[in-house]
């Protein structure tokens, strides 16, 4: 019994199909009409017409034959709508799987691009099809009609298949990208407004982060600048470091890659281009693990290293986290890489300040480290007692006492810039130095030129 | 919609079908950034901001979008409120967008907010969806910042930075890490089973355990 229910079941779900698809579809009522003419009531009937159709879809055959004998149950015991069973069975499973999602997808352009094809294909292949397409409108959901589709129906439909593919799919593939295309727009859209009202709120955070980052390393720092020099990963950003007027070294961003991902951090370098201090901006190492190595008793170990720094030499890695020691030491490394020269070096003395180079003198308020290379400093700045001697910048120099803040040249340096710009200049006792080829200022230019010959 | 049933929409989402410990959804999120409070506070407020906005509109497209295309839209969708979510966390809160740092972005692919806009806020008009999407939003708060608490009191021996347990206290590491993180939430996932079972009749058990297979 539970087998028969079950048939039943089945059996009325597909009317119930076909119905609905008679309703939406006039092109396949049509087609159930087409067989009307023909009075076919066992499905595996081989008509003349059906021998080259079946071929065509050979899998519908086998669909109608494997459902019928389910469906049959039925009719035993229910005379009417049993009649109706078996045979509505096929054509809604023929029919359903083929056009029924095409249909949905775009109900308007369906019809009429299915019915074209309907009609001519029967009137070129099969004779009965004069009278189907008269037929169409006078039963619109009449299940008895149903009854007599299976044969006939595989021809027209397995032959309009590849049309009703071209024709149909082309509109709600277009439809639904449009729609999509609309979405993404719209939310493209949202962003940007919202990028443009955030972005320099955004911005100032993270520059404001840097700042006080930089304050850390560098506490007597007035104002940094971002140098516009390009460096490639890992380096992100180098900071030019001043106080008030004096360049006092160089913050550097530096990305490593520890264990839990990237460490972003600023390396501090000072004067002599050694570290000055090392800071740990963001990271994700292990809590607890890795995370030590943002101790500031750890960190502080690499104040005063310069050159190529090895672990467990210059630094220790830390025990369980080693991985993170060492991507920070690559992030200390890759910055000292760049040899970064803080130009600005300062005395406190001001008879002795000046370094030589090529192309400037500079002095600045703190002391040279001893490991400066310091050879023929031509005298900068007021110093009468020395006169036009070239200094020997040495630690037996005893340095003068009190410090005259008016006869400071300044002079700050652009690492390939030949300009000197003097801020404080004490004109007439201001020599500027004989590698000097410009004039410090207008001021003191004539007394250089006319003093360097003599020296 | 009335009272009682935003009422038991909320504890739906609250108790018996908390997307973290009776849906499990979400894991990733959950499991990774609940080492602090705070951390678990802004992800869950972010979480929970974008469920809201994300069913509200997906309820109002549910008739415009095409069956076809309803991922893809859902998930165009969702990651535009995401970013939407991430540029205010920068503008406004700095300190969490770096400590939640790439999860932020992740919650695009969060499957809380893409199983409620699948299973409800396509189904639903606006009201209960927005209810739907705070309810579900909240409990997922909860839940983080329940297994946060536990693994930051214990692991860090601080609440929201503040130290709460003395020197004496030794920190117990590994619950800072991936691992304590699973057993921390397998802990607290038997003991809220254990609840709704006493709690709850045969049905309601059976419908809470149904959702675990979405994980």
């Amino acid at each position: 019994m539970q087998n028969k229910d079950n048939s039943k079941k089945l059996a009325r779900r597909a009317i119930k199909r076909v119905r609905s698809d008679a309703l939406e579809n006039k092109s396949e009522l049509e087609k159930i009409k087409i067989t009307d003419s023909e009075p076919v009531t066992d499905i595996e009937i081989d008509s003349p017409d059906t021998g080259f159709k079946i071929t065509d879809a050979p899998t519908v055959k086998e669909e109608a034959v494997t459902e019928v004998p389910v469906a049959e149950e039925p009719a035993v015991e229910e005379t009417v709508t049993a009649v109706e069973e078996p045979v509505v069975e096929v054509p809604a499973a023929e029919e359903a799987p083929a056009e029924v999602p095409d249909e949905k997808a775009v109900p308007e352009e369906a019809p009429s691009a299915e019915e074209v094809p309907a009609e001519e294909l029967a009137a070129e292949e099969t004779p009965d099809a004069v009278p189907a397409e008269e037929i169409p409108a006078e039963a619109d959901n009449a299940p008895a009609e149903a009854e007599e589709v299976p044969a006939e129906i595989p021809a027209p439909e397995s032959a309009e298949d590849p049309d009703e593919l071209g024709k149909v799919k082309v509109g709600p593939m277009l439809k639904t990208g449009a729609m999509l295309l609309a979405v993404c727009a719209i939310v493209t859209l949202v962003l940007a407004m919202v990028n443009f009202l955030t972005k320099d709120m955004a911005a100032a955070n993270k520059q404001k982060d840097t700042d006080i980052a930089i304050k850390e390393l560098f506490p007597t720092c007035t104002a940094s600048t971002e140098e516009e020099t390009v460096h490639g990963a890992p380096i992100n950003g180098v900071y030019k470091v001043m106080e008030k007027d004096t360049h006092i070294g160089y913050a550097v961003g530096v990305i490593a890659s520890g264990f839990g991902g990237d460490i972003e951090m600023l390396v501090g370098i000072g004067h002599g281009g050694v570290v000055n201090g090392v800071k740990i901006i963001s990271m994700s190492e292990t809590p607890n693990v890795g995370s030590r190595v943002n101790d500031s008793e750890y960190l502080s170990g690499y104040k005063g290293l310069s050159g190529e720094l090895v672990i467990g030499q210059d630094v220790d890695a830390i025990s369980g986290a080693t991985v993170s020691s060492k991507a920070v030491l690559a992030g200390v490394n890759a910055v000292l890489a760049l040899d970064l020269k803080v130009e600005g070096v300062a005395t406190e003395d001001s008879s002795s300040e000046a370094v030589s180079t090529d192309e400037v003198t500079i002095d600045v308020s703190t002391p040279i480290p001893p490991d400066e290379g310091l050879e023929t400093v031509p005298v900068t700045g007021e110093t009468p007692s020395l006169g036009f001697d070239t200094l020997y910048r040495d630690e037996t120099i005893p340095p003068i006492p009190e410090r005259d803040e008016t006869s400071i040249i300044e002079i700050v340096t652009q690492p390939d810039a030949e300009t000197t710009v003097p801020t404080e200049t004490d004109a007439p006792s201001g020599d500027s130095g004989a590698a000097t080829d410009e004039p410090v200022s207008s001021d003191t230019a004539p007394v250089s030129d006319a003093e360097a010959p003599a020296a | 919609m009335n009272g009682k049933k935003i009422l038991s929409q909320f504890k739906e989402g609250l108790l018996t079908n908390n997307p973290v410990f009776v849906q499990l959804l979400g894991m990733c999120s959950a499991l990774a950034i609940t080492t602090t409070v705070i951390n678990a506070l802004g992800m869950g407020l972010s979480v929970t901001a974008v469920l809201i906005c994300s069913n509200v509109i997906i309820s109002l497209l549910r008739k415009i979008i095409p069956k076809q295309i309803r991922i893809a839209s859902y998930i165009v969708i969702i990651s535009g409120f995401v970013t939407v979510v991430e540029m205010l966390l920068k503008a406004f809160a700095p300190a969490i967008s770096k400590s939640l740092g790439l999860f932020i972005p992740l919650i695009v692919v969060n499957c809380i907010i893409l199983a409620r806009a699948e299973a409800y806020a396509s189904r639903h008009s606006v009201l209960p969806s927005a209810i739907d999407g705070l309810a579900m939003g909240v409990g997922y708060t909860v839940a983080v910042v329940v297994l946060a608490f536990v693994r930051e009191l214990f692991g860090s021996g601080t609440i929201l930075g503040i130290t709460v347990l003395g020197d004496w206290y030794k920190p117990v590491g590994m619950l800072i890490n991936p691992a304590g993180a699973f057993i921390t939430l397998g802990c607290i996932i038997a003991a809220v089973q254990k609840f709704l079972m006493k709690k709850q009749d045969r049905d309601f058990k059976k419908e809470g355990n149904e959702g675990k297979v979405n994980g």
